[in-house]
């Protein structure tokens, strides 16, 4: 029977350096994988609905005439499916996540891409 | 990928094949109920040592009834309460009976209906995306190029 | 005849994991009996396959469970890629143990967590999530989630690993060897922690092998049956003996997870080294069509997988049957006959999945 195993681990851990970071005031980064939120380049967007029609929450919705691409935050769960069908890859996934909001209109972003030439 | 056989089965020699498997040193390992617009079945399987398994195919139907195997196999209990719950089927001698309380779904048989297929349709709203435009010609914070040295920047979008 | 007394237990309990309720019938002092109630948190997720079609729905059964998050997601890949008779390439099946072998890694040290709180031993509690952070910053790393992964795919993986950083994980994965082994001396040696589990819901072996108990909860009575034997991904390849005990109490059951945890670091070791070159997915061209049943070796046990498609991008069913599913007649078997404190320890031993147990 040994008693009091642990007591060699709690005096190091007692002595040595915290294993946690002073969060809010030191922050840690993320990994350059990382996945926080998806993000839109409407320079090459062609408006072909792909994203929306491959999201499993359908966060993403597409509007052709309009030249509108709308995702929202909160049912996006950042599974990067929309990211590797894009055929044009304008899609990139950011290392941000989303911050947490108190008003859920907030969620919904919009982002208007160029007029159709010709 | 070695293919599955599946042999089939009647309701009234259901609770004999289990003794016989049971003689033979197989164990229960699962019991499911599949349910398509064409064909609905249950499907038993059983489990030796060596990991080897014997799949048995029963026709069943919604509100029919299926003998239990509980009688043999305690571990059948919850498969079966289950599939009588989500499914309709009709087990006749369980061990346990939990009486439509495992899971107390609000629809009863939620499972037994089988829905078409919803297709996902572009959705045009224009007036309401105005709302929630966001301007890309002001540099935006996620723009910038996130040094490694520095701490991230806190906030989202 | 002593009097008899009914206390609930749970759904909220310190000690739990995810809601599980116990009506426990109590004679005097001991307990006599317990009737269990499950249903928490049904979300009905295997109606979904009628709505997502079968590459979407691989993000859904991996977020069935937050813990077997990802081994989820491989049993639903490799189950639709047998019916559609796919083969995937050499390198994504080392991936696949290798994030496995992690996952099982990661599982057991959160369990060996819970486990020390649920006796009141909170700092040995913490240290084990302590060395758990370092498998999780692996995690995000590699696949860019520390929970889910999102990294299976029908026809292979979704993101690759290069040979420098496996190398480098190589090097993490010494020192979090070196840091399990004070925490494992306290589990297997300490006098507080053996006086509270040695001997406490002792399962024979005929009775764990007749009530379908699996995983940990088999090995340690006994019996050596551990679904990677079959071979799925790249086990076939590896070297690795199923772990068992004898005793199969409480004990034996901590003694079986420590002892694989090692056991999983050795095969991570294995597979680092063994690691094939080149891509690591195929493409899919098709519907899946016919049936398939597939089996594979959760933390917590066997988990048995059955797809059926019928040639449209939309699956007829998917079934997903957990070890916890089948744990919980071991563990109505094992409460009577114990003490009211020692509740949460057996509630805590079959390591209760909850979420997967009704999806």
């Amino acid at each position: 029977m040994a008693f009091n195993v642990i007591g060699k681990t709690v005096m190091k851990s007692l002595f040595g350096k915290p294993a946690t970071a002073m969060y809010p005031v030191i922050k840690n980064d993320f990994y350059p994988l990382t996945r926080g939120a998806i993000e839109l380049d409407p320079a090459n967007c062609i408006f072909c609905n792909l994203c929306a029609k491959r999201c499993p929450t359908e966060a993403i919705e597409v509007s052709r005439p309009d030249r509108l691409w709308t995702i929202n935050r909160t049912r996006c769960i950042v599974c990067n499916f929309c990211v590797d069908v894009c055929p044009r890859d304008c899609l990139t996934t950011v290392r941000q996540y989303t911050a947490p909001m108190t008003d859920k209109s907030a969620a919904v972003i919009t982002v208007q891409g160029p007029a159709k030439e010709s | 990928m070695d293919p599955q056989v599946f042999f089939p089965a009647v309701k009234t020699e259901v609770v004999e094949i289990a003794q016989r498997n049971k003689a033979l040193g197989y164990r229960f390992a699962q019991m499911h109920c599949v349910k398509t617009p064409s064909e609905m079945f249950i499907i038993y399987t059983f489990e030796k040592l060596d990991l080897s398994i014997e799949q048995y195919r029963l026709p069943a139907e919604t509100d029919g009834a299926v003998p239990s195997v509980s009688g043999v196999f305690l571990a059948a209990v919850l498969y079966e309460n289950e599939i009588s719950e989500l499914y309709g089927v009709e087990f006749t001698g369980l061990a346990l009976d939990f009486a439509g309380t495992l899971y107390e779904t609000a629809k009863p048989r939620a499972f037994a209906e089988v829905a078409t297929p919803v297709k996902k349709t572009p959705v045009k709203k224009a007036a309401a995306a105005e709302k929630t435009k966001v301007d890309l010609k002001k540099p935006a914070e996620e723009k910038a190029p996130i040094n490694l040295k520095k701490p991230a920047d806190g906030g989202g979008n | 005849m002593g009097e008899r007394t009914i206390i609930p237990f749970g759904p909220q309990h310190p000690v739990l994991p995810e809601p599980l309720h116990l009506d426990l019938i109590l004679e005097d002092e001991k307990i006599v009996g317990a009737v269990p109630s499950i249903g928490f948190i049904h979300r009905g997720l295997e109606k979904l396959v009628e709505k997502r079609d079968f590459q979407e729905m691989a993000f859904v059964i991996e977020r069935i469970c937050g813990i077997c998050s990802f081994i989820h997601g491989q049993g639903y890949v490799q189950t639709i890629e047998a019916v559609m008779g796919v083969e995937i390439p050499e390198r994504a099946k080392y991936l696949r143990s290798f994030w496995g072998e992690l996952s099982r890694v990661h599982s057991h040290l959160l369990w060996l967590g819970l486990m020390a709180d649920a006796f009141g031993f909170e700092s040995l509690f913490m240290h084990c999530w302590r060395v758990r952070e370092k498998v999780l910053d692996i995690f995000e790393e590699t696949t860019g989630g520390r929970v889910i992964f999102s990294v299976c795919k029908v026809g292979g993986l979704w993101k690759n690993v290069d040979g420098d950083t496996l190398r480098r994980i190589g090097g993490v994965l010494k020192d979090v060897d070196k840091d399990i082994r004070p925490l494992a001396d306290v589990f297997m040696r300490d006098y507080t922690v053996q006086k509270r589990c040695v001997g406490l819901g002792v399962l024979t072996k005929e009775e764990a092998f007749q009530l379908g108990a699996v995983g940990p909860m088999l090995r340690a009575s006994g019996v050596a049956m551990d679904a990677r034997k079959l071979g799925y991904a790249a086990y076939g390849n590896l070297e690795f003996e199923p772990v068992t005990e004898n005793a199969g109490d409480c004990q034996a059951r901590i003694a079986v997870r420590v002892r694989e945890i090692y056991q999983a670091l050795d095969i991570m070791r294995q597979c680092i080294e063994k690691m094939p070159g080149g891509e690591v997915a195929t493409t899919v061209k098709g519907n899946p069509q016919g049936e398939y049943l597939s089996r594979l070796e959760q933390p917590r046990g066997e988990a048995v997988y059955y797809g059926k498609g019928n040639g449209t991008k939309y699956l007829d069913r998917f079934r997903v049957r957990t070890p916890t599913f089948a744990n919980l007649i071991p563990l109505l078997h094992i409460i009577p006959g114990c003490d009211l404190a020692d509740v949460p320890l057996l509630a805590l031993t079959i390591d209760p999945c909850i979420s997967c147990t009704e999806r």
